[in-house]
C-alpha cells in the first residue's frame, strides 16, 4: 500500500503532500521535513530507495516495521513515495514515471510553476492514479481522458446552471 | 484563478525569506478570515477560497477556522466546485472527528447521486476521512456500488472496501465472497484493485483463501499470454503492477505449504523467464517483477530447480551497473541464503565489492548480507572488511550496533582463538570506546579458561610456532584449568600493548593490565621489570582514566606479589597516588602498602594463577560471632539490620508528606532537607551555621508533628469537653502517663542514638546541652518527655533549642509573630473572644520558654512554628484533627462567631 505521496521542491518546499493514512495536521510539515532532508542528502548515483531505519519518527513507527522510501529526481522537483512491504521498489519507480507523464501530457513539458499554480489539477491527476493507497490507473492516456471527462461535464454544469439562469431572468 | 491569488502566489515566489513569506500568509490570513464570516459567498469565489486555504495550509500555516468553508463547498452542485471542496475537506480534516461527521452527510448523497463523477468524487474522499465508526454509514452505498455499471467506481468501491478492510477487517471479512466475484470482472484493472484486498487477507489469514489459488494462477497465465488489451501494457510488458501483487499473495499463499508451493511453480517459472525478455534500458518493470519472482521463490516451500534460477536471477541483479538493482539483489540474496546457502557462492567477490561503494543504502545491506553468508573459512576476511567500513562509519548508534554484531560474529565462527583473541584487539583499539564491559569479561574468562575446542589445535600451532619447551608447557593443564600456551601469547601481546604507550581506549588498556597483572610471570619478550616500568608510565601518563590507573596500581601489586621483585618507582607511585582524588585508587595505593608489607604472606593473598580457584566464603561471617558477643557483654548496642532502619526512615518520611499535603500555601520556611540528611547528622556539619539551624528547626517541626498524628487523641481529647476547654491542671497527669508509655518504646530508639553516635564526635557536645537544658528548663519537663518519645533525633532537637534559645536576637521577631497567632487561638477558644490587633511588647527568653510549653501543652499537636503560616480556619482544623466529634462541633461553632466577629468589625 502506499501511504503518501510527496512533491518537494530542491530546497525543500513542499509542492504537494498527500497522505492516505489519517495523521495529525501539524505532525504532516515535520514529517516532510525529515524525509527530504534524508532525500537531499543523496546524491544522484545512489539508489532511489531506502528504507524506514534512515530516519526516526513517531508517526512512522505507526504505520509498520516495513516502511519504504522510493524516490525520483526530476529537474527542480524529488517525486517521494512513502510505501510498505506489499509494494516493489522497482515498479513505484515505474509508478512515479507514469505520474509525471500524465503531468507532462495534461501541462505539455511540466515544471515546478505549474504545479503551484494548478495544484487542484495535480491533485485530480494523483486521484485517478492512486486512490486508498491503491494503484488504479496505469496508462496515462487513460488518466488524460478520464480528466477531459470530468472537465468536460463541469463544464457542462456551469453551461446548464447558466442556462437556467437566463430562463429564470426570463421568467422574471 | 483571480489575479489576487496569482499576485499572491507570484509574491510568495519572490520572497527571499522564511519570515517575508510568513508576513504574507498572515496577511492573508486575515483576509481569508473576513471573507469566512461573510454569510453569502458565491460558489465560484468560494472555491477560490478553498483553493487560497489550500496553498496556505500547504505552506504549514493553520487554517482550521475556514474549513467549513471547504465543506460548503462540496455541497456545490457543480462538479468542479464539489471536487475543490471535498479535496480541500480530505485534506483539511482527516483526524478531525466533528467535521468529518458534518461530511458524512453530503458523501451519502453524492453515493446515491446518478452522476458517475460525483460518485466517484465521493468515494475517494470517503478513502481519506473515514474512520471505524463512519464505517456502517456508508458501508451498503458502497456495497451497491462495487456492482455499478463503470468499472472505475468499481475500482474506487473496491479502493473503499480497502480502507475498511485495514480498519476493521473482521466486520468486512463477511464480504469475501462480493470480492471473488470482483476477480472475474471483465477489466483486468478491476481485478488488480481487488487483489489488493486479497493480498491484505493473504497476509492476516492465508488459510481462508488457499480455494483461491487456482484463479490467482489462471489470471497470471492470462497476463503473461500477452492476451490483454493494450492500455495495460507498461513499456511492452504486461499489467507489471498487478503482476507484481499475483506474486506475491502466491507467496504468502504458499508459505510452509508444499501442496499450494507445488500447484504455483510452474507459473512462477514462466513469469521468471517472460520477465527478463523485458529488459529494457530505463524501465525498471521487467526487473521489478524478476525481483517479486525470487522473492516468492525464497518464500515458497523449497524447489532446488527453482532455487537456482532464482540464484541465478539474483546474479543478474548485483552484477548489474545500476545501484537500484543492486541494491534490491543483495536484499533478495539476504533472504535466499537463509534457504539456499549456495547462493552467493558466486558472487562473494562483487558482494564484498559493494562495500567500496559510496551509497550507504547499498553498504548497509551488504553489511547484512555478510552477516549471514560468513562462516569458518570466510570469516577472518569478512571481518577485516567490515572493520575497514566501520572506520568510514560516522553514526555513532549504528557502528554501536555493529561493533557488537561483529563481536558475536567472531565469536561464533572464529576457528582460531589466537586470531579471536587478535581481532579483538584491533576491534578495541579503534572502537574501543564503542564496547560494553561483558565483552571484556568474556576475554578475561577465555585467556584464563582457555577451551577445550581450541586446546587442540592451539597445540598443533604451537608445535609449529614455538620452541619445545613452550609447546610441553601448552599440553599441560594447570592446576585451575586454562591454557598456559594461551596464556603466555596473550601476556606477551598485552605486554606489547601496555609498552607502546598509545593514547588507546580505557578498555583495551584494562584488559592487558588484568591480564599482565595476572600473568606476567609468563612474559617471554619482556622481563617482568621492564613492564613494571611500562606500568608505572603508563600510570603517570594522562591518557588513561582512573579506573584503568587503578587497575594498573593492582596490577603492579600482582606482579610484586608474584616476582618478589621491587622498583623504587612503585614507592613514588604509592606516595603520589595516596593523596589521589579518586578514591579507589586511594584504596589500591593503601593496600598495595599494606600488602608489601606482609612479605610472609603475600603469596597468599594474591597466588598464582588463582582467577578460577573457588574461594569459600562464610555468608554469615561466622569468625566474628565471638568479637560480637564480647562486644555485647562490654555493653554495647545491638545491631539493627538495615530494613528495620528503613522501615523507622518511611515512617519518618510519611510523617512529612503528610506534612506536605497540609500545607497547601506558600511556605516562607527553608524546605526540609531530605531523608538521608535528617537521619546522618555526620553531615550536618558541612553545612553552614544559619542553615544547620534552620534545618534542625525544620526537623523538631516535622517530627513534633507526626508525632501529633500517630499520638492522636488520648491525651487531648479529654482536655475538651460538651463545656469546653476544661483547663490545664486536669491533664497533666494523663500526660504523664503517656509518656511513660512512650519511655518503653525509647529502648530501641536510644539504639538507634548509639548507631548515630558511632559516626559522630561532636556528639558529647550535643548531650553537654542536653544536661544543660534539662537544668535550665524544668519547668518544661513536659515538652522535652514530649519530644522524648521520638528520641532517635533526641539530642538534635534539643539542640535546636539551644540554638534557638542563643539565637533568639535574630529569630526573636518571626517566633513572637507565631506565638501571637497561636495565642490568638488560645483566647478565642477560651473566651469566644477576638483579640486581634494587640500589640504586645518583645518578650524575654523566659517568656518565650513559657509560652512555648504552655502551646506545647495545649495544642499538644502543631508546634508553634508549624502553625504559624497556616490560616486561621486551617489552623482550627488542624488542631481539630485530635479532638472527638462533639469538640469539632463546638470548635465549628467557634470559627464561625470568630468569622462573624471579623466580619462586623469589617
Amino acid at each position: 500500500m502506499i501511504f503518501s505521496v510527496l512533491i518537494v521542491n530542491n530546497r525543500g518546499k513542499p509542492r504537494l503532500v498527500k497522505f492516505y493514512v489519517p495523521i495529525d495536521e501539524e505532525k504532516r510539515l515535520p514529517l516532510v521535513g525529515a524525509i527530504y532532508d534524508v532525500v537531499s542528502q543523496r546524491s544522484d548515483k545512489m539508489c532511489n530507495f531506502f528504507d524506514g531505519n534512515h530516519l526516526e519518527n513517531e508517526e512512522l513507527k505507526k504505520w509498520g516495521s516495513d516502511i519504504k522510501f522510493v524516490y525520483r529526481h526530476f529537474a527542480t522537483l524529488y517525486f517521494i513515495f512513502v510505501v510498505d512491504g506489499t509494494e516493489s521498489e522497482l515498479g513505484m519507480i515505474d509508478l512515479i514515471q507514469i505520474f509525471v507523464e500524465s503531468l507532462d501530457l495534461h501541462f505539455e513539458n511540466v515544471c515546478e510553476l505549474d504545479l503551484i499554480f494548478h495544484l487542484d489539477k495535480v491533485h485530480q491527476i494523483l486521484d485517478q492514479v492512486i486512490s486508498g493507497g491503491l494503484i488504479l490507473e496505469t496508462d496515462p492516456q487513460m488518466i488524460m481522458n478520464r480528466i477531459k471527462e470530468q472537465d468536460d461535464f463541469s463544464k457542462q454544469t456551469k453551461k446548464e446552471s447558466k442556462k437556467k439562469k437566463k430562463k429564470k431572468g426570463r421568467r422574471k | 484563478m483571480t489575479k489576487e491569488f496569482e499576485k499572491l502566489i507570484r509574491e510568495i515566489g519572490d520572497c527571499k525569506s522564511k519570515l517575508d513569506e510568513d508576513r504574507l500568509i498572515e496577511k492573508q490570513i486575515i483576509i481569508l478570515k473576513k471573507f469566512t464570516k461573510k454569510k453569502k459567498i458565491k460558489p465560484k469565489q468560494q472555491s477560490e477560497l478553498v483553493l487560497r486555504l489550500l496553498f496556505c495550509q500547504l505552506l504549514g500555516h493553520d487554517v482550521s477556522f475556514a474549513h467549513i468553508l471547504a465543506i460548503n463547498s462540496s455541497q456545490e452542485s457543480n462538479l468542479f466546485y464539489k471536487f475543490i471542496g471535498y479535496l480541500a475537506a480530505s485534506i483539511f480534516i482527516s483526524t478531525n472527528e466533528d467535521l468529518q461527521l458534518l461530511m458524512i452527510n453530503s458523501i451519502q448523497k453524492d453515493l446515491k447521486s446518478d452522476k458517475t463523477l460525483a460518485i466517484s468524487i465521493a468515494l475517494t474522499t470517503i478513502t481519506k476521512i473515514i474512520t471505524v465508526d463512519m464505517i456502517p454509514a456508508v458501508l451498503s452505498n458502497v456495497l451497491i456500488l462495487l456492482k455499478h455499471q463503470e468499472p472505475l467506481i468499481r475500482k474506487k468501491a473496491l479502493a473503499v472496501m480497502y480502507t475498511f478492510l485495514k480498519q476493521s477487517p473482521e466486520s468486512i471479512l463477511k464480504y469475501q465472497k462480493d470480492f471473488e466475484l470482483m476477480l472475474d470482472d471483465k477489466d483486468i484493472s478491476v481485478t488488480g484493485v481487488a487483489l489488493d484486498l486479497f493480498l491484505f487477507i493473504s497476509k492476516k489469514k492465508p488459510k481462508t483463501i488457499k480455494h483461491l489459488v487456482v484463479s490467482f494462477v489462471e489470471i497470471l497465465n492470462l497476463i503473461i499470454s500477452g492476451k490483454l488489451p493494450l492500455e495495460y501494457d507498461y513499456r511492452e510488458i504486461h499489467a507489471p503492477w498487478i503482476q507484481i501483487k499475483l506474486l506475491k499473495i502466491l507467496s504468502y499463499l504458499g508459505q510452509d505449504d508444499p501442496n499450494t508451493s507445488r500447484e504455483i511453480y510452474q507459473v512462477v517459472q514462466l513469469v521468471l523467464k517472460q520477465s527478463e525478455i523485458g529488459f529494457i534500458n530505463g524501465v525498471f518493470a521487467g526487473h521489478a517483477i524478476m525481483h517479486e519472482c525470487i522473492k516468492t521463490i525464497t518464500k515458497l516451500y523449497p524447489s532446488t530447480k527453482l532455487l537456482e534460477l532464482a540464484s541465478i536471477a539474483a546474479g543478474r541483479f548485483v552484477t548489474s551497473y545500476s545501484n537500484n538493482l543492486k541494491y534490491l539483489g543483495i536484499t533478495a540474496l539476504t533472504d535466499l541464503v537463509l534457504v539456499y546457502p549456495e547462493a552467493t557462492n558466486k558472487h562473494q567477490i562483487i558482494i564484498v565489492d559493494c562495500l567500496e561503494d559510496s551509497d550507504e543504502t547499498l553498504k548497509r545491506r551488504t553489511i547484512e548480507l555478510l552477516f549471514r553468508i560468513t562462516n569458518k573459512s570466510n570469516i577472518s576476511f569478512i571481518v577485516e572488511k567490515m572493520l575497514s567500513y566501520l572506520k568510514t562509519q560516522k553514526d555513532k548508534k549504528y557502528k554501536t550496533s555493529l561493533v557488537s554484531r561483529i563481536l558475536k560474529l567472531a565469536e561464533e565462527h572464529g576457528t582460531n582463538i589466537k586470531w579471536y583473541i587478535l581481532t579483538i584487539n584491533k576491534i578495541l583499539q579503534i572502537f574501543g570506546d564503542l564496547v560494553t564491559h561483558d565483552i571484556v569479561y568474556n576475554i578475561m574468562k577465555l585467556i584464563s579458561e582457555g577451551s577445550l575446542l581450541e586446546d587442540e589445535e592451539d597445540e598443533e600451532d604451537e608445535e609449529d610456532e614455538e620452541d619445545e619447551e613452550n609447546g610441553k608447557k601448552g599440553s599441560q593443564k594447570t592446576k585451575y584449568g586454562g591454557n598456559t600456551a594461551l596464556k603466555i601469547f596473550s601476556v606477551d601481546i598485552y605486554s606489547e600493548i601496555i609498552s607502546l604507550k598509545r593514547p588507546y581506549p580505557n578498555i583495551l588498556y584494562q584488559i592487558s593490565l588484568w591480564v599482565v597483572g595476572e600473568y606476567s610471570y609468563l612474559c617471554s619478550n619482556f622481563t617482568t621489570e621492564e613492564t613494571m616500568i611500562n606500568i608505572v608510565d603508563l600510570i603517570n601518563a594522562f591518557y588513561i582514566s582512573d579506573e584503568s590507573r587503578a587497575m594498573a596500581i593492582t596490577a603492579l601489586t600482582k606482579m610484586v606479589s608474584h616476582s618478589g621483585k621491587y622498583l623504587e618507582q612503585i614507592d613514588t607511585i604509592i606516595q603520589k597516588y595516596s593523596t589521589s582524588r579518586n578514591t579507589d585508587i586511594r584504596q589500591r595505593c593503601f593496600e598495595m602498602k599494606g600488602i608489601l608489607k606482609l612479605p610472609n604472606i603475600i603469596d597468599k593473598i594474591l597466588p598464582l594463577d588463582s582467577i578460577n580457584a573457588d574461594i569459600e566464603i562464610d555468608p554469615n561471617l561466622g569468625f566474628l560471632n565471638e568479637f560480637v558477643e564480647n562486644s555485647l557483654k562490654n555493653g554495647c548496642k545491638k545491631y539493627i539490620s538495615k530494613e528495620e532502619r528503613i522501615k523507622m526512615e518511611n515512617e519518618l518520611q510519611l510523617g512529612m508528606n503528610e506534612n506536605k499535603k497540609k500545607s497547601k500555601e506558600l511556605r516562607f520556611e527553608a524546605y526540609q532537607p531530605n531523608n538521608t540528611q535528617q537521619s546522618s547528622t555526620w553531615r550536618i556539619p558541612q553545612q553552614n551555621i544559619y542553615e544547620q539551624e534552620i534545618n534542625k528547626n525544620q526537623i523538631t517541626n516535622t517530627i513534633e508533628l507526626e508525632d501529633s498524628i500517630s499520638l492522636k487523641v488520648s491525651g487531648i481529647s479529654q482536655r475538651w469537653t460538651e463545656n469546653g476547654y476544661s483547663g490545664f491542671k486536669e491533664n497533666e497527669p494523663k500526660n504523664i502517663e503517656n509518656q511513660t508509655e512512650k519511655m518503653e518504646e525509647k529502648d530501641t530508639s536510644d539504639d538507634l542514638n548509639q548507631y548515630n553516635n558511632l559516626g559522630d564526635n561532636n556528639n558529647n557536645n550535643n548531650d553537654d546541652d542536653d544536661d544543660d537544658d534539662d537544668d535550665n528548663n524544668d519547668n518544661l519537663n513536659n515538652n522535652n518527655l514530649n519530644n522524648q518519645n521520638f528520641n532517635h533525633k533526641n539530642e538534635k532537637i534539643l539542640e535546636v533549642k539551644s540554638f534557638r534559645f542563643n539565637r533568639i536576637g535574630s529569630k526573636g521577631p518571626m517566633l513572637e509573630e507565631g506565638q501571637k497567632t497561636n495565642e490568638k487561638i488560645l483566647n478565642n477558644d477560651n473566651n469566644n473572644n477576638t483579640t486581634t490587633g494587640q500589640q504586645k511588647p518583645p518578650k524575654t527568653e523566659e517568656e518565650l520558654k513559657r509560652e512555648k510549653t504552655v502551646n506545647a501543652l495545649f495544642n499538644g499537636a502543631g508546634s508553634v512554628r508549624t502553625s504559624r503560616k497556616k490560616s486561621k480556619s486551617q489552623r482550627i482544623n488542624f488542631n481539630s484533627k485530635h479532638i472527638t466529634k462533639n469538640t469539632i462541633e463546638k470548635n465549628l461553632e467557634k470559627t464561625e462567631n470568630l468569622i462573624n466577629l471579623g466580619s462586623e468589625k469589617n
